[in-house]
């Protein structure tokens, strides 16, 4: 009489299994988000982790229906930005010296350097514009949908990013996208 | 430089580093910690001494209340916890009886109306003389709320007070503007929200336990060629219990009887509801709206406690059990008799038949290895369960 697909059991479990399936799949670029930001493998990872529960906490008011990812990208950006604030920046921590050293052999070039040291300075917000555009390769409609903004202003953001980057690394002419 | 360009210095910037293959295993792991373990966190203990003071200053206050009381209401009375209690009117009084029969304490009938009890029968809302009065299972005084505005209430599943729609503005039978708050049963009222509707509201859960309540939207009319009074759903609603946060709204088709939702049953917390049209039953996951189970020839009319088993009046209107996990028949009624309604055990995961024969009603209780037995007969039970539909206009 009764064609049951969905087992209803614990609530909780019930429920946590559902929010993992819908997870798992943006994962990897919470992950990528978190390692665009922090340059640490294990920070992103820990972002990850600390991220997930607390989306996992705010499931219930996650409207149904919506896409996951922003809403993930975004519980992401704020971790990581919860983590900067934890960390003595002035500080450099023995791991980032061993990752730093374990980066590919070759020295970066100059241009790759300055790059790396401009992102190093910008503002929280507007390394995040630059990294969900140019690194995570969003399109403005999903900056927009993460930022809770428009698309419009969305694109505006990235150029004044952009334009704030410009000075730090000393390379006016690189740094166009038009 | 172009886009392209961009995005390949950003990456040799950055770096290219793969996510680890562990990550979804250290996720699930952290949320199951998350779920059933503490934490190891160094700052753990900030929560636990914040819980430790907050529990003394609330044994603090609850003493100083509870002598207040006692000086202000000598007859109130602590609410009996177990067993679950439902009540029957008797020759000169409320009698309250347990889920296997045995007779407990009874309330004084100087009360007008059938009473409205919560879940495990420890408490009960009813009008003496005009003003509503909650009382606990010696009839002693818990306090007197205003219902003055109220156009429905509904027992907490946790018995600790009454959710309640108040009308600020109705114009029926186009719907109107109303607040939603909770009672406690000490009488403090907090609002929790606002909402319009076009057909009149019901609160079909409340439950402070899941953080959630339901609330339904019902309009009646008489069908011409049967004269029969038939009822229409509107749609399902659900709130935070706690921050009145909109967390989801379902809209039901109308217009047409075939597919008009005619009957709504929904779980204690909220988690499940099952919604009849004239050809199937669909049992939903209110969240998300996503079907669990379908069921034809069936009216729902209650969940269990742990929402495993659901209640339904089968052909005949006899009573029918159905195993939601299994999708299996449990119990059916084998006699002729009636089905009128249904109500859980919050103590276990039986379930309560009210069935008639043609007079009173006898209790009949199924318990989820399909036993069956009255627990009593011919008797006139309090409300017991909500009612989504009652004041449909």
């Amino acid at each position: 009489m009764i064609d049951a697909d969905v087992v209803v059991g614990d609530r909780r479990e019930f429920e946590s299994d559902d929010f993992m399936d819908a997870i798992d799949p943006v994962l990897p670029y919470g992950f990528r988000l978190a390692y665009g930001m922090l340059r640490n493998r294990d920070d992103a990872a820990d972002v990850v982790q600390e991220a997930t529960l607390n989306a996992w906490r705010h499931w219930r008011s996650f409207r149904t229906g919506a896409d996951v990812r922003p809403w993930f990208l975004a519980i992401v950006a704020n971790q990581c930005r919860q983590t900067v604030r934890q960390h003595w920046w002035s500080v450099v921590r023995k791991s980032d010296l061993v990752a730093q050293s374990s980066e590919t052999g070759e020295a970066p070039s100059e241009e790759v350097d300055n790059l790396r040291r401009g992102l190093r300075k910008l503002s929280h917000a507007d390394r995040l514009v630059l990294v969900l555009r140019y690194y995570l390769d969003l399109s403005f409609s999903d900056v927009a949908a993460m930022l809770h903004t428009s698309p419009a202003a969305a694109r505006v953001r990235t150029h004044r990013a952009l334009a704030r980057l410009r000075p730090i690394i000393g390379s006016a002419e690189d740094l166009d996208d038009a | 430089m172009r886009e392209s360009k961009l995005r390949t210095k950003f990456r040799d910037a950055i770096g290219e580093e793969p996510a680890p293959a562990d990550l979804r295993m250290r996720t699930q792991a952290a949320l199951k910690r998350e779920l059933y373990g503490p934490r190891d966190r160094r700052l753990d203990w900030i929560p636990a001494v914040v819980a430790v003071l907050l529990g003394i200053a609330l044994i603090a206050s609850l003493l100083a209340i509870g002598a207040y009381r006692r000086a202000q209401a000598p007859t109130v009375s602590s609410p009996a916890l177990s067993p679950a209690l439902v009540y029957v009117q008797g020759q000169s009084a409320w009698q309250a009886v347990d889920w296997s029969g045995r007779e407990h304490s009874s309330v004084g009938s100087d009360h007008v109306g059938v009473p409205y009890q919560s879940p495990d029968g420890s408490r009960l809302v009813w009008s003496a003389q005009g003003v509503w009065q909650i009382v606990d299972s010696r009839g002693g005084l818990l306090s007197s709320p205003d219902l003055s505005r109220s156009r429905g209430f509904t027992w907490a599943d946790d018995s600790s007070g009454i959710c309640v729609v108040e009308v600020i503005n109705e114009n029926p039978p186009n719907g109107g503007t109303y607040q939603l708050g909770f009672y406690s049963t000490a009488g403090e009222f907090r609002p929790i929200a606002s909402l319009a509707t076009q057909k009149g509201p019901n609160i079909a859960a409340c439950s402070p336990t899941a953080g959630r309540v339901v609330i339904t939207t019902a309009s009646g009319y008489k069908d011409a060629p049967s004269e029969v009074r038939r009822i229409t759903f509107g749609e399902i609603v659900i709130f935070d219990f706690k921050s009145g946060a909109l967390l989801r709204r379902q809209t039901f088709a109308v217009g047409s009887p075939a597919t008009e939702v005619n009957t709504v049953s929904v779980s204690h917390d909220g988690t499940v509801a099952a919604l009849r049209t004239e050809a199937q039953t669909s049992i939903i996951r209110l969240l998300d709206g996503k079907v669990i189970a379908r069921a034809t020839g069936v009216t729902p009319l209650a969940f269990s406690w742990d929402n495993k088993l659901l209640v339904v009046e089968g052909s005949g209107n006899r009573g029918e059990v159905l195993q939601v996990l299994t999708g299996e028949l449990l119990w059916r009624d084998s006699t002729s008799r009636v089905t009128q309604g249904a109500v859980a055990d919050p103590r276990s995961s039986a379930v309560m038949l009210f069935v008639t024969s043609g007079g009173l009603n006898d209790l009949l209780v199924v318990s989820p290895d399909g036993s069956a037995r009255v627990i009593a007969t011919a008797v006139f039970p309090a409300q017991i369960a909500p009612c989504p539909d009652c004041t449909a206009f």
